[in-house]
């Protein structure tokens, strides 16, 4: 079960948020310093399985092609906007300041937490 | 000539996009704004549609997926369709998906 | 050594239009190759290859330990990710003024010991374990030019 409250500490986090398969937001954790509301998370939760469905093939075809290996299964995505930064893996994301982001922290706190 | 679509049962509204994606014509019960969205992202859904059957192609070495002529979106109680640069928006309760198909098949050739 | 290569329709061009010339392309669509950042990025430790597609889908270049026909694959896959994220980024600014993802700079996918980044029309691939992500992410943020208007 993901800390939300612990995701929500790493550096530049402004929301951390769990989701089902289908993209539906399950719980959810914001900041005051930033306005994302439930809508602009239902979106990026769908955003998160929908990118991370689409990596998958490409992973899936991409080792079955060259016959490399270590990029399958997909074990996490970020979308990195003009501002904000979503990081997920399995059904969990956070949402990072771009200017203070650690991505390797964000993956790395994900990965200890849930399994892809 | 796309406005031929509205005469089938079911259809709501119909909008032929240029390849940008803005709005060249739209008929239909619904607002020229909430038109020129529908064009925008039927054309922003073709070209994500196209790269992923570029992919598919790429990944099976099988032909026959590419170009692709169109797609549809279905939903509880909408249907989305679309050839080359119409798409149209229906009602699943009243339309009949193989005519709507056939005939934006026809008039998106012009 | 930078190869360049130029796609013909039907191999990740999904543009209407038939494939133009790489003068024409250059010129019109996207300035001149960023061939800077892509040697700046193979030369960070564990970076396996980097490059750099056209928003058209109609070419790309690239540096580092692929073949060019994996870099063809791999352009024609970061392409088609980019211009999702662009539609999606697109829709949620549609309904959020202001929301902070638009325009898009890129996105990161990684697996299990790769990792692929991508910002702007640039495209790496690295070890994970023995490069820093951050490093990259900085390096591409600041240089990878942003999207063309047409795509925002």
């Amino acid at each position: 079960m993901a800390d939300l409250d612990e995701l929500l500490a790493l550096p530049g986090a402004v929301a951390s948020f769990t989701f089902d398969g289908q993209g539906k937001v399950l719980a959810f954790r914001t900041t005051p310093r930033a306005d994302i509301g439930e809508m602009v998370l239902d979106m990026v939760s769908h955003i998160c399985v929908a990118n991370t469905a689409i990596a998958t093939m490409q992973a899936r075809g991409w080792e079955y092609l060259t016959g490399a290996q270590g990029f399958y299964p997909i074990e996490g995505m970020s979308f990195i906007g003009f501002e904000w930064s979503v990081v997920s893996r399995g059904q969990v994301g956070i949402i990072l300041d771009n200017n203070q982001a650690d991505y390797e922290v964000a993956f790395a706190a994900l990965a200890s937490q849930v399994r892809p | 000539m796309i406005r031929s679509l509205l005469a089938l049962e079911g259809v709501i509204v119909v909008c032929r996009f240029r390849d940008d994606g803005a709005l060249e014509e739209g008929h239909g019960l619904v607002t020229e704004e909430e038109m020129a969205r529908l064009a925008r992202f039927a054309h922003d859904y073709r070209r994500m549609l196209q790269a992923n059957a570029d992919q598919l192609s790429m990944f099976t070495q099988v032909s026959g997926w590419t170009p692709p002529q169109g797609w549809v979106v279905r939903s509880l109680g909408r249907t989305v369709c679309s050839v080359g640069n119409v798409v149209c928006v229906a009602s699943n309760e009243d339309c009949s998906l193989n005519s709507i198909l056939e005939e934006l098949q026809e008039v998106a050739r012009y | 050594m930078v190869e360049i290569f130029e796609l013909t329709a039907g191999e990740g061009s999904a543009h209407p239009d038939p494939p133009i010339s790489l003068g024409l392309f250059f010129s019109h669509a996207c300035g001149v190759w960023s061939m800077s950042l892509v040697v700046d990025l193979v030369a960070i430790p564990g970076v396996l290859a980097a490059g750099e597609f056209a928003y058209r889908g109609d070419g790309f270049t690239y540096q580092g330990l692929l073949d060019s026909e994996q870099a063809r694959m791999a352009s024609i896959m970061c392409r088609a990710n980019s211009l999702a994220i662009h539609m999606q980024a697109g829709i949620v600014s549609s309904l959020v003024e202001k929301s902070g993802f638009s325009p898009p700079r890129g996105w990161v996918v990684q697996g299990n010991h790769f990792t692929v980044c991508v910002l702007g029309n640039h495209f790496c691939f690295l070890e994970q374990t023995s490069t820093s992500l951050n490093q990259v992410l900085a390096l591409m943020r600041q240089q990878a030019p942003l999207p063309p208007v047409s795509l925002r």
